[in-house]
Protein backbone atom coordinates (compact mmCIF):
# COMPACT_ATOMS: atom_id res chain seq x y z
CA UNK A 1 0.00 0.00 0.00
CA UNK A 2 1.93 3.46 -1.37
CA UNK A 3 0.92 6.06 1.12
CA UNK A 4 -0.11 9.19 -1.05
CA UNK A 5 2.31 11.99 -1.75
CA UNK A 6 0.37 14.04 -0.20
CA UNK A 7 0.46 12.40 2.53
CA UNK A 8 4.21 12.11 2.31
CA UNK A 9 4.78 16.10 1.96
CA UNK A 10 2.68 17.01 4.31
CA UNK A 11 4.57 14.89 7.04
CA UNK A 12 7.40 16.26 5.54
CA UNK A 13 6.20 19.82 5.83
CA UNK A 14 5.21 19.22 9.71
CA UNK A 15 8.86 17.51 10.46
CA UNK A 16 9.90 20.58 8.86
CA UNK A 17 7.71 22.96 10.68
CA UNK A 18 7.25 21.82 14.31
CA UNK A 19 11.22 22.41 14.95
CA UNK A 20 10.51 26.18 13.49
CA UNK A 21 7.39 26.44 15.86
CA UNK A 22 8.92 24.99 18.97
CA UNK A 23 12.23 27.60 18.35
CA UNK A 24 9.88 30.36 18.00
CA UNK A 25 7.68 29.87 20.79
CA UNK A 26 10.11 28.93 23.35
CA UNK A 27 13.39 31.21 21.99
CA UNK A 28 12.00 34.37 19.96
CA UNK A 29 8.67 34.92 22.01
CA UNK A 30 8.85 37.65 25.13
CA UNK A 31 8.48 36.15 28.24
CA UNK A 32 4.70 37.51 29.56
CA UNK A 33 4.94 40.13 31.80
CA UNK A 34 2.83 38.14 35.08
CA UNK A 35 2.85 34.63 33.89
CA UNK A 36 6.51 34.39 33.30
CA UNK A 37 8.03 31.04 31.68
CA UNK A 38 4.87 28.92 32.03
CA UNK A 39 2.83 31.07 29.92
CA UNK A 40 4.67 29.26 27.15
CA UNK A 41 2.48 25.94 27.30
CA UNK A 42 0.08 28.26 25.79
CA UNK A 43 1.48 27.97 22.69
CA UNK A 44 1.23 24.30 22.65
CA UNK A 45 -2.24 24.16 24.53
CA UNK A 46 -3.63 26.53 22.36
CA UNK A 47 -3.05 24.56 19.12
CA UNK A 48 -4.08 21.40 20.89
CA UNK A 49 -7.27 23.17 21.84
CA UNK A 50 -8.03 24.16 18.09
CA UNK A 51 -7.16 20.72 16.59
CA UNK A 52 -9.78 19.25 19.39
CA UNK A 53 -12.22 21.38 17.95
CA UNK A 54 -10.88 20.85 14.38
CA UNK A 55 -11.40 16.84 15.27
CA UNK A 56 -14.84 17.45 16.87
CA UNK A 57 -16.21 19.61 14.15
CA UNK A 58 -15.05 17.53 11.15
CA UNK A 59 -16.25 14.25 13.28
CA UNK A 60 -20.24 16.10 13.50
CA UNK A 61 -19.85 17.26 9.63
CA UNK A 62 -19.10 13.70 8.42
CA UNK A 63 -21.68 12.66 10.99
CA UNK A 64 -24.88 14.79 9.61
CA UNK A 65 -23.38 13.71 6.02
CA UNK A 66 -23.18 9.49 6.86
CA UNK A 67 -26.61 10.04 8.57
CA UNK A 68 -28.06 11.59 5.02
CA UNK A 69 -26.40 9.15 2.61
CA UNK A 70 -24.60 6.15 5.11
CA UNK A 71 -21.40 5.87 2.67
CA UNK A 72 -18.86 3.65 4.65
CA UNK A 73 -16.07 6.07 3.65
CA UNK A 74 -17.39 8.95 5.19
CA UNK A 75 -18.00 6.97 8.33
CA UNK A 76 -14.19 6.12 8.36
CA UNK A 77 -13.73 9.63 8.27
CA UNK A 78 -15.90 10.85 11.22
CA UNK A 79 -14.48 8.13 13.64
CA UNK A 80 -10.92 9.41 12.47
CA UNK A 81 -11.92 12.79 12.90
CA UNK A 82 -13.70 12.09 16.61
CA UNK A 83 -10.42 10.13 17.60
CA UNK A 84 -7.94 12.85 16.76
CA UNK A 85 -10.15 15.56 18.50
CA UNK A 86 -10.47 12.60 21.80
CA UNK A 87 -6.11 12.65 21.21
CA UNK A 88 -5.53 16.67 20.93
CA UNK A 89 -8.58 17.33 24.00
CA UNK A 90 -6.63 14.60 26.31
CA UNK A 91 -3.49 17.39 25.89
CA UNK A 92 -5.22 20.23 26.20
CA UNK A 93 -6.60 18.45 29.69
CA UNK A 94 -3.14 17.25 30.25
CA UNK A 95 -1.36 20.99 30.05
CA UNK A 96 -4.01 22.86 31.14
CA UNK A 97 -3.59 22.08 35.22
CA UNK A 98 0.38 22.02 34.75
CA UNK A 99 -0.08 25.60 33.77
CA UNK A 100 -3.02 26.52 36.21
CA UNK A 101 -1.00 25.19 39.19
CA UNK A 102 1.88 27.80 39.19
CA UNK A 103 -0.71 30.35 38.03
CA UNK A 104 -3.50 29.76 39.88
CA UNK A 105 -2.24 27.60 42.99
CA UNK A 106 -4.67 24.90 41.66
CA UNK A 107 -4.37 22.03 39.30
CA UNK A 108 -8.01 22.01 38.70
CA UNK A 109 -10.90 23.99 39.49
CA UNK A 110 -14.84 24.06 38.82
CA UNK A 111 -14.80 27.13 36.23
CA UNK A 112 -17.42 26.87 33.50
CA UNK A 113 -14.45 26.37 30.20
CA UNK A 114 -12.44 23.95 31.80
CA UNK A 115 -15.72 21.77 32.72
CA UNK A 116 -17.21 22.20 29.98
CA UNK A 117 -13.84 20.80 27.73
CA UNK A 118 -13.89 18.39 30.21
CA UNK A 119 -17.34 17.60 29.38
CA UNK A 120 -16.64 17.41 25.67
CA UNK A 121 -13.39 14.73 26.19
CA UNK A 122 -15.81 12.77 28.18
CA UNK A 123 -18.32 12.68 25.33
CA UNK A 124 -15.98 11.81 23.28
CA UNK A 125 -14.50 9.22 25.01
CA UNK A 126 -18.01 8.34 24.85
CA UNK A 127 -18.02 8.20 21.75
CA UNK A 128 -15.22 6.04 21.13
CA UNK A 129 -16.71 3.41 23.67
CA UNK A 130 -20.44 3.15 22.26
CA UNK A 131 -18.64 2.62 18.72
CA UNK A 132 -16.35 -0.10 20.61
CA UNK A 133 -19.87 -1.46 22.04
CA UNK A 134 -22.27 -1.56 19.35
CA UNK A 135 -23.37 -4.87 17.38
CA UNK A 136 -22.55 -3.71 14.15
CA UNK A 137 -20.81 -1.72 11.89
CA UNK A 138 -24.41 0.27 11.23
CA UNK A 139 -25.15 0.40 14.23
CA UNK A 140 -21.31 1.87 15.47
CA UNK A 141 -22.15 4.27 12.62
CA UNK A 142 -25.16 5.52 14.06
CA UNK A 143 -24.66 6.29 17.74
CA UNK A 144 -21.38 7.53 16.60
CA UNK A 145 -22.83 9.86 14.32
CA UNK A 146 -25.43 11.33 17.14
CA UNK A 147 -22.98 11.43 19.61
CA UNK A 148 -20.00 13.59 17.80
CA UNK A 149 -23.36 15.66 16.91
CA UNK A 150 -24.03 16.35 20.67
CA UNK A 151 -19.89 16.82 21.16
CA UNK A 152 -19.97 19.65 18.79
CA UNK A 153 -23.02 21.51 20.48
CA UNK A 154 -20.56 21.55 23.61
CA UNK A 155 -18.20 23.82 21.29
CA UNK A 156 -19.58 27.17 21.54
CA UNK A 157 -20.39 26.68 25.39
CA UNK A 158 -15.81 26.33 25.83
CA UNK A 159 -15.74 28.98 23.77
CA UNK A 160 -18.01 31.26 25.07
CA UNK A 161 -17.90 30.30 28.58
CA UNK A 162 -15.22 32.50 29.35
CA UNK A 163 -17.65 35.97 28.10
CA UNK A 164 -20.77 34.29 28.96
CA UNK A 165 -19.77 33.16 33.09
CA UNK A 166 -16.81 35.21 33.12
CA UNK A 167 -14.61 32.66 34.48
CA UNK A 168 -10.84 32.80 35.18
CA UNK A 169 -9.55 31.33 31.99
CA UNK A 170 -7.23 33.73 30.26
CA UNK A 171 -8.82 35.42 27.61
CA UNK A 172 -6.68 38.10 25.92
CA UNK A 173 -2.82 37.96 27.20
CA UNK A 174 -0.90 40.69 28.01
CA UNK A 175 2.62 41.68 28.48
CA UNK A 176 3.88 43.97 31.03
CA UNK A 177 2.95 47.06 30.11
CA UNK A 178 1.18 46.39 26.91
CA UNK A 179 -2.42 46.05 25.65
CA UNK A 180 -3.29 42.49 24.41
CA UNK A 181 -1.08 39.80 22.48
CA UNK A 182 2.54 40.58 21.41
CA UNK A 183 3.17 40.89 17.93
CA UNK A 184 6.04 37.65 18.32
CA UNK A 185 3.90 35.88 20.36
CA UNK A 186 0.79 35.66 17.78
CA UNK A 187 3.84 35.18 15.01
CA UNK A 188 4.86 32.01 17.15
CA UNK A 189 0.90 31.31 17.89
CA UNK A 190 0.59 31.07 14.62
CA UNK A 191 3.22 28.86 12.96
CA UNK A 192 2.54 26.70 16.19
CA UNK A 193 -0.96 26.13 14.92
CA UNK A 194 -0.04 25.43 11.38
CA UNK A 195 2.53 23.02 12.39
CA UNK A 196 -0.24 21.41 14.39
CA UNK A 197 -2.66 21.77 11.59
CA UNK A 198 -0.05 19.68 9.36
CA UNK A 199 0.07 16.79 12.33
CA UNK A 200 -3.60 16.54 12.60
CA UNK A 201 -3.23 16.01 8.70
CA UNK A 202 -0.80 13.68 8.98
CA UNK A 203 -2.37 11.70 11.55
CA UNK A 204 -5.77 12.10 9.91
CA UNK A 205 -5.23 10.46 6.45
CA UNK A 206 -3.05 7.49 8.71
CA UNK A 207 -6.04 7.17 10.94
CA UNK A 208 -8.22 7.25 7.91
CA UNK A 209 -6.29 4.33 6.16
CA UNK A 210 -6.46 2.31 9.02
CA UNK A 211 -10.06 2.48 9.00
CA UNK A 212 -10.40 1.22 5.30
CA UNK A 213 -8.15 -1.29 6.39
CA UNK A 214 -10.72 -2.52 9.02
CA UNK A 215 -13.66 -2.00 6.54
CA UNK A 216 -11.48 -4.65 4.29
CA UNK A 217 -11.04 -7.13 6.99
CA UNK A 218 -14.51 -7.00 8.10
CA UNK A 219 -15.63 -7.78 4.64
CA UNK A 220 -12.71 -10.05 4.04
CA UNK A 221 -14.10 -12.01 7.67
CA UNK A 222 -17.62 -12.31 5.95
CA UNK A 223 -16.06 -13.86 2.76
CA UNK A 224 -14.80 -16.51 4.77
CA UNK A 225 -18.01 -17.04 7.14
CA UNK A 226 -20.12 -17.48 3.87
CA UNK A 227 -17.43 -19.78 2.62
CA UNK A 228 -17.58 -22.01 6.12
CA UNK A 229 -21.29 -22.17 5.77
CA UNK A 230 -21.30 -23.36 2.17
CA UNK A 231 -18.02 -25.64 2.40
CA UNK A 232 -18.99 -26.19 6.55
CA UNK A 233 -15.46 -24.98 7.15
CA UNK A 234 -14.25 -23.02 10.05
CA UNK A 235 -15.35 -19.32 10.59
CA UNK A 236 -12.95 -16.54 10.28
CA UNK A 237 -13.78 -15.26 13.78
CA UNK A 238 -14.92 -11.40 14.74
CA UNK A 239 -12.52 -8.55 13.07
CA UNK A 240 -11.96 -6.15 16.24
CA UNK B 1 6.24 2.22 1.97
CA UNK B 2 3.28 0.80 4.16
CA UNK B 3 1.79 3.13 6.44
CA UNK B 4 3.72 0.73 9.53
CA UNK B 5 6.89 1.73 7.67
CA UNK B 6 5.59 5.85 7.89
CA UNK B 7 4.51 5.26 10.66
CA UNK B 8 7.96 4.07 11.70
CA UNK B 9 9.34 6.95 10.15
CA UNK B 10 6.87 9.75 11.95
CA UNK B 11 8.02 7.91 15.03
CA UNK B 12 11.37 7.86 13.99
CA UNK B 13 11.07 12.04 13.05
CA UNK B 14 9.30 12.15 15.93
CA UNK B 15 12.47 10.78 18.65
CA UNK B 16 14.87 12.33 16.45
CA UNK B 17 12.84 15.77 16.47
CA UNK B 18 12.26 15.10 20.35
CA UNK B 19 15.91 14.38 20.79
CA UNK B 20 16.55 17.71 19.26
CA UNK B 21 13.94 19.95 20.64
CA UNK B 22 15.17 17.86 24.05
CA UNK B 23 18.09 19.62 23.42
CA UNK B 24 16.47 23.17 21.99
CA UNK B 25 14.17 23.47 24.90
CA UNK B 26 17.26 23.30 27.07
CA UNK B 27 18.68 25.97 25.49
CA UNK B 28 15.24 27.72 25.08
CA UNK B 29 14.88 27.33 28.39
CA UNK B 30 17.86 28.52 29.17
CA UNK B 31 17.57 31.66 27.40
CA UNK B 32 13.86 32.30 28.23
CA UNK B 33 14.99 32.04 31.85
CA UNK B 34 17.97 34.65 30.91
CA UNK B 35 15.64 36.34 29.45
CA UNK B 36 12.92 35.69 32.81
CA UNK B 37 16.02 37.08 34.47
CA UNK B 38 15.86 40.57 33.61
CA UNK B 39 12.07 40.40 33.63
CA UNK B 40 10.88 39.41 36.28
CA UNK B 41 14.77 39.49 39.00
CA UNK B 42 13.14 41.93 40.84
CA UNK B 43 9.37 40.71 41.08
CA UNK B 44 9.91 37.44 41.16
CA UNK B 45 11.78 34.89 43.26
CA UNK B 46 14.47 32.78 41.85
CA UNK B 47 12.88 29.57 43.02
CA UNK B 48 9.84 30.54 41.32
CA UNK B 49 11.28 31.10 38.06
CA UNK B 50 12.83 27.66 38.17
CA UNK B 51 9.73 26.34 39.75
CA UNK B 52 7.61 27.61 36.83
CA UNK B 53 10.40 26.42 34.09
CA UNK B 54 10.03 22.91 35.81
CA UNK B 55 5.71 22.88 34.98
CA UNK B 56 6.70 24.14 31.36
CA UNK B 57 9.25 21.28 30.77
CA UNK B 58 6.39 18.75 32.49
CA UNK B 59 3.86 19.96 29.86
CA UNK B 60 6.17 19.68 26.84
CA UNK B 61 7.33 16.43 27.69
CA UNK B 62 3.52 15.40 28.10
CA UNK B 63 2.76 16.66 24.95
CA UNK B 64 5.53 14.45 23.29
CA UNK B 65 4.47 11.61 25.77
CA UNK B 66 1.02 11.67 24.38
CA UNK B 67 1.67 11.82 20.54
CA UNK B 68 4.70 9.37 20.37
CA UNK B 69 1.62 6.83 22.56
CA UNK B 70 -1.01 7.28 19.93
CA UNK B 71 1.82 7.28 17.04
CA UNK B 72 2.97 3.82 18.56
CA UNK B 73 -0.64 2.63 19.08
CA UNK B 74 -1.34 3.34 15.20
CA UNK B 75 1.27 1.97 14.50
CA UNK B 76 0.54 -1.83 16.11
CA UNK B 77 -3.57 -1.46 14.80
CA UNK B 78 -2.17 -1.21 11.64
CA UNK B 79 0.58 -4.04 11.86
CA UNK B 80 -2.40 -6.45 13.55
CA UNK B 81 -4.87 -5.71 10.76
CA UNK B 82 -2.39 -6.18 7.63
CA UNK B 83 -1.49 -9.66 9.12
CA UNK B 84 -5.22 -10.38 9.81
CA UNK B 85 -6.40 -9.42 6.28
CA UNK B 86 -3.32 -11.04 4.40
CA UNK B 87 -4.40 -14.44 6.47
CA UNK B 88 -8.31 -13.68 5.44
CA UNK B 89 -7.19 -13.43 1.82
CA UNK B 90 -5.17 -16.70 1.79
CA UNK B 91 -8.60 -18.19 3.28
CA UNK B 92 -11.23 -16.63 0.65
CA UNK B 93 -8.54 -17.38 -2.41
CA UNK B 94 -5.57 -20.11 -1.44
CA UNK B 95 -3.23 -19.84 -3.54
CA UNK B 96 -3.00 -22.58 -5.95
CA UNK B 97 -1.63 -23.82 -9.47
CA UNK B 98 -2.70 -21.13 -11.65
CA UNK B 99 -4.26 -21.55 -15.24
CA UNK B 100 -2.28 -20.57 -18.17
CA UNK B 101 -3.72 -21.30 -21.54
Amino acid sequence: MMPGMLERLLLLAATLLIPVAIRMAFVLAPTEGKMGEVQRIFYFHVPSAEMAFLGVGLSALFSVVYLYGRRRLVDVMAEAAAELGCLFCTIVLVTGPIWARPIWGVWWTGEVRLTSTLVLWLILVGYLLLRQSAADREQAARWGAIAAIVGALDMPIIYKSVEWWRGLHPKVLKISGGGGLDPVMGQALLVSSLAFLLLFAVLFMARVRLGLLEEEAESLARAVDRRAATAGGAPAGGVS
Amino acid sequence: MTLVDLAGQAAGLLTGTGEFLAGLCGAGIQAAGAGAATAFEAAVQPDAVARRLRFLSWAYTAVWLILAAYLLLLSMRQRRLERLVRQLRERVSPPGPTFRP
